[in-house]
């Protein structure tokens, strides 16, 4: 079943180390499958649905054949790493073990 | 008059007395002693006086009987009545009933006055109140007589008038008085019509030829006359007052203004985040579409997650080179720079600087106490010297080394104060007699908060207006003190702020506070009690005392009166030696640090997740209780305490039960030690490590890790000197400054080395007695020394010592942790060495042929009872068949299993 392949692949990427977090969105802004409590998740979900719309609208009018695959945020604490889709998005929260 | 008033107004009211004695000249004393006259009427010498109490002078009371009054038709309440009261008896008819009666007429007493009474007819009034037992009088007064029968008119009052209405002024035709003439007189009018006159020069008079001649201009021909300039006086009058009319007139002004409303913008916009419920999210969850999704961007995310995890891309190798090079510094840098040093010339002097403390907010702001340098028996000696000398705080700027900002008086001297941190304007300070005081300073914050308001600022004042106190530190009374005889009954060692994160109640358990204001106090006393005080108005309704406070002093603490203490921990002993004496101590909490509530958080997220993950969770964060403080249950209570004879003692302050008296005491300390050889002077929780403390005292410091009491984690060897003082340092985390007597400071760096300090510095040629560090500036750091001389030294820390060496929290927690398990494996090896004692022992036992020879395992002792109980099995299963009440083939009872 598909669901149960998407639950498991879930449970794999949470047990990596330094994960703090998954939350599945669809290209509205809307939050479908998260880990973390609903406050930070809509945090989350608002503020990177404007930033992946805003980068994949930026890299297809420096060049109308290119497209965004993959958003990497490093920031002091933790990195962010967003996989935007036709329907879906990605994001994934992780605190690198190396200082 | 009082009389006919009284029949006037008709009020049955008991005041008619008294209104009869207005005005009256004889018995005026009498009205005076009205309640006693009864008293005094039977010892009176006059026996006159029960017909004339309350009278004025010519009436008489008297008691008419019922014949008397019927003989003379003035039956009470028939003839004569309470309105009607006053009748004109023919004084014949009285005279009569006098001889008549003789002795026993009514009027008898009166004879005398009734047959000098002038006039024919005698007037009777009816007495409606029956007073002193009379109820009628006898007017024998021609005057009163004309009163009674012509009673004064009693106006009604007049009734209000109204305030007359005001009626705007009618215009009038207008009525000559004759000033029309005098106008007349003084204008002027034409009294004649005006002439028109035409005046032309006739032609032929202007035809004539004109001949010029030259003259000479001399003076003797007089030809010509010069007009000299000449100062006219009558131009030199000065007009001193004319007459001038001024009209006021209010000045109108027109004035508009408009807005420029471009265009039309949001100024604020809310939004909501949207949410899908679990019915939409599965159904998606279950479309084809996302587990292709999935498969597609999982390897990717995974890729760049394991990059993270083996490599940091982002490192800063320029930086972290540079660490390495510059911690070779030479000696030169790791000198203590000598910043300032304060010293008041009045009141320094020969006294000893107990506690400095900086003022958490604002920089350059330092306090100090001072304290007589007495032992116990100089105090007594001269404590007539020190109670007219106040003991005082001395507040400190670094922009006027000389004359201190504030002083803070205190009843005694002060051994330890502390500023509170929510407001900095709030100090409390424990006294050598065992009082807490509290100062406001609220009122003089422009003196601390103004760096340069001293004599500089003389142009401030207008000449004449100055104002001599401004120069003048002024001194601050305290605003509450603590009641004597519930507090402390020795000099209070220590004083604490409660962090504001959490307050205790009287049971001493921990609430969330929610106000995050500093409103609790801890203080420690030598008289073995650690107390936990409130700052806070206990019912909401504050007595009303009269403010007996003295002017200037601010009443924020005017409620607290007779301050007693919330919560006693007492800490008593059973070992010989006496109950622990605390010096200083230490609790986990600290200001700023919220830890413990963000744990109660997420405990009780935790506990109301669903078991599996992925779920929303809802609600979180709502307080357990409904009132809204919640009880912190995982707020560590207890306290870590060093003592006066260099104990380290463990103990929980929450009172239990005592089960022999059922009160609520202390219990006995969980743990205790003898750690030092002298009083414990510092206790000191690290800044990086919430359990870590520096304990020092005596001649050494040791460094423990609260809960683990099998020893310390380091231990120093004892120094020739006495220590005074530790600071853990705010930056590094392993390095500390001691303090000790000969006036030098230790600097030592767990990193570098263990056994010795990495410098040494002498400061003053006094014993210094108070350490204490704070971070000034992101490049300045500041130590505070002061000394027993009453001056306070002002250091600052060199760049090598305050700035952290890259990797050094990580390098100081694993030595930590070493220590630790060195401590462990300590204490496993001493197990063991004692099980091998027992060994030994038991060995020699067996060798002097005591001791049993093989002392079964817990198996074996179970493998023996088992197979003795099989073997009572049998046993009995034979002797019953033996008995015959079992036969041979019923079934055997079931061994146990031996194995």
């Amino acid at each position: 079943m598909a669901v149960n392949e998407a639950e498991e692949t879930f449970k794999r990427l949470a047990t990596l180390p330094g994960v703090q977090g998954i939350i599945v969105m669809n290209n509205d802004g809307i939050p479908i499958r998260t880990t973390l409590p609903q406050n930070k998740t809509a945090l989350y979900v608002g503020l990177i649905h404007g930033l992946a719309v805003k980068t994949k609208s930026a890299i297809k009018e420096m060049d109308h054949q290119n497209d965004l695959t993959f958003i990497r945020l490093r920031s002091h604490k933790d990195e962010v790493l967003i996989a935007p889709d036709k329907e879906f998005t990605m994001i994934v929260i992780q605190k690198p073990a190396i200082q | 008059m009082s009389k006919p008033a009284s029949r006037a107004s008709q009020k049955p009211a008991t005041s008619s007395t008294s209104r009869l004695s207005n005005g009256s000249a004889k018995p005026r004393d009498t009205s005076a002693q009205k309640p006693n006259k009864h008293n005094s009427n039977k010892k009176s010498n006059n026996p006159f006086d029960e017909y004339t109490i309350d009278c004025p002078p010519g009436l008489y009371r008297l008691f008419l009987s019922s014949g008397t009054q019927s003989n003379l038709n003035i039956r009470s309440d028939e003839d004569i009545t309470q309105e009607d009261n006053f009748r004109s008896i023919p004084k014949q008819a009285i005279l009569d009933d006098i001889y008549n009666k003789q002795a026993l007429s009514d009027f008898s007493p009166l004879r005398k006055q009734i047959e000098e009474y002038p006039e024919d007819e005698i007037t009777l009034v009816y007495d409606y109140e029956f007073q002193h037992d009379k109820n009628f009088y006898i007017c024998l007064n021609i005057g009163l007589k004309e009163l009674i029968h012509n009673p004064p008119i009693v106006l009604p009052p007049e009734p209000q008038k109204e305030p007359p209405k005001y009626q705007p002024p009618e215009s009038k035709p207008w009525v000559s008085q004759g000033s029309e003439k005098e106008i007349d007189e003084h204008s002027f009018k034409d009294k004649r019509p005006l002439l028109k006159f035409n005046v032309k020069i006739a032609k032929e008079s202007l035809k004539r030829n004109a001949h010029f001649i030259d003259i000479e201009s001399d003076d003797k021909k007089n030809l010509n006359i010069s007009i000299q300039p000449f100062e006219d006086s009558s131009f030199q009058t000065k007009m001193i007052e004319t007459e001038i009319a001024i009209q006021a007139a209010p000045m109108l002004l027109d004035s508009s203004a408009q807005t420029i409303w471009r265009y039309p913008k949001n100024a604020a916009t809310q939004s909501e985040p949207r949410f899908l419920d679990k019915k939409e999210c599965e159904k998606i969850l279950g479309q084809e579409d996302i587990k292709s999704f999935i498969n597609q961007s999982i390897p990717e995310l995974e890729s760049a997650l394991q990059q993270n995890i083996l490599f940091n891309a982002f490192e800063n190798d320029w930086e972290l080179l540079g660490d390495e090079m510059s911690s070779i510094g030479g000696p030169g840098d790791m000198h203590l720079k000598e910043y300032q040093s304060f010293s008041d010339i009045h009141n320094s002097k020969n006294k000893v600087v107990t506690c400095v403390q900086w003022h958490p907010e604002l920089k350059g702001i330092v306090a100090m106490s001072l304290a007589e340098n007495f032992n116990f028996y100089d105090r007594m000696d001269n404590i007539s010297k020190s109670v007219i000398t106040p003991s005082m705080i001395l507040i400190w700027s670094f922009f006027d080394p000389i004359q201190p900002k504030l002083f803070l008086e205190a009843p005694d001297d002060v051994f330890s104060f502390a500023f509170s941190h929510s407001d900095p304007n709030i100090i409390a300070g424990g006294c050598i007699n065992g009082q807490v005081v509290l100062w406001d300073i609220s009122p003089w914050e422009e003196r601390i908060k103004n760096p340069r308001g001293d004599h500089r600022d003389k142009d401030l004042f207008i000449p004449g207006f100055e104002d001599e106190t401004y120069f003048q530190t002024p001194r601050i009374r305290y605003c509450a003190l603590s009641s004597l005889e519930h507090g402390h009954s020795s000099p209070i060692t220590d004083i604490f702020w409660l962090p504001d994160h959490f307050e205790i109640d009287r049971m001493g358990f921990p609430t969330e506070s929610k106000d995050h204001k500093n409103c609790q106090l801890m203080t420690a006393a030598t008289d073995n009690q650690i107390l936990f005080w409130d700052t806070r108005s206990k019912s909401a309704n504050t007595k009303k005392k009269d403010s007996d406070l003295p002017m200037n002093v601010p009443d924020t603490f005017k409620h607290l009166g007779n301050w007693r203490p919330l919560l006693k921990v007492s800490l008593p002993c059973s070992d010989p030696g006496g109950d622990f004496a605390p010096t200083k101590f230490s609790i986990a909490e600290k200001q700023g640090d919220k830890s413990t509530i963000e744990l109660e958080d997420k405990l009780e997220i935790e506990k109301k997740e669903d078991p599996n993950k992925g779920q929303f969770v809802a609600g979180h964060g709502k307080p357990t209780s409904g009132k809204g403080s919640r009880l912190l249950q995982h707020l560590n209570t207890r306290i870590s305490v060093g003592t006066e004879d260099g104990q380290y003692v463990y103990v929980d302050w929450l009172p239990q039960k005592d089960a022999d008296t059922s009160k609520l005491t202390t219990s006995k300390a969980e743990w205790y030690q003898s750690i030092l050889d002298g009083p414990i002077v510092a206790m000191k929780r690290s800044p990086f490590f919430k359990d870590i403390i520096l304990i020092a005292g005596g001649t050494g410091f040791n460094i423990w890790r609260e809960k683990v009491f099998s020893g310390a984690l380091l231990q120093t060897k004892s120094f020739s000197k006495r220590i005074c003082d530790a600071e853990w340092s705010p930056t590094r985390p392993g390095v500390f400054f001691i303090a000790k007597s000969d006036g030098t400071v230790d600097i030592w760096d767990l990193l570098d080395r263990t056994h010795v300090p990495i410098l040494t510095q002498s400061i003053s040629i006094n014993k210094l007695t108070y350490l204490s560090c704070k971070i000034v500036a992101s490049n300045q750091q500041l130590i505070a020394l002061g000394d027993s001389m009453g001056t306070l030294h002002i250091m600052e820390v060199p760049w090598s010592l305050r700035r952290v060496v890259s990797g050094e929290y990580q390098a100081v927690k694993a030595y930590f942790a070493r220590e630790t398990e060195r401590r462990d494996y300590v204490k496993q090896r001493w197990d063991f060495r004692e099980e091998e004692k027992r060994e030994i022992e038991r060995q020699n036992a067996l060798k002097a042929g005591l001791g049993p020879p093989h002392i079964p395992t817990e198996d074996e002792i179970t493998f023996r009872l088992k197979g003795e109980y099989n073997e009572y099995l049998q046993f009995e299963a034979a002797i019953l068949r033996e008995l015959g009440l079992r036969d041979d083939d019923d079934d055997q009872p079931a061994a146990i299993a031996v194995n």
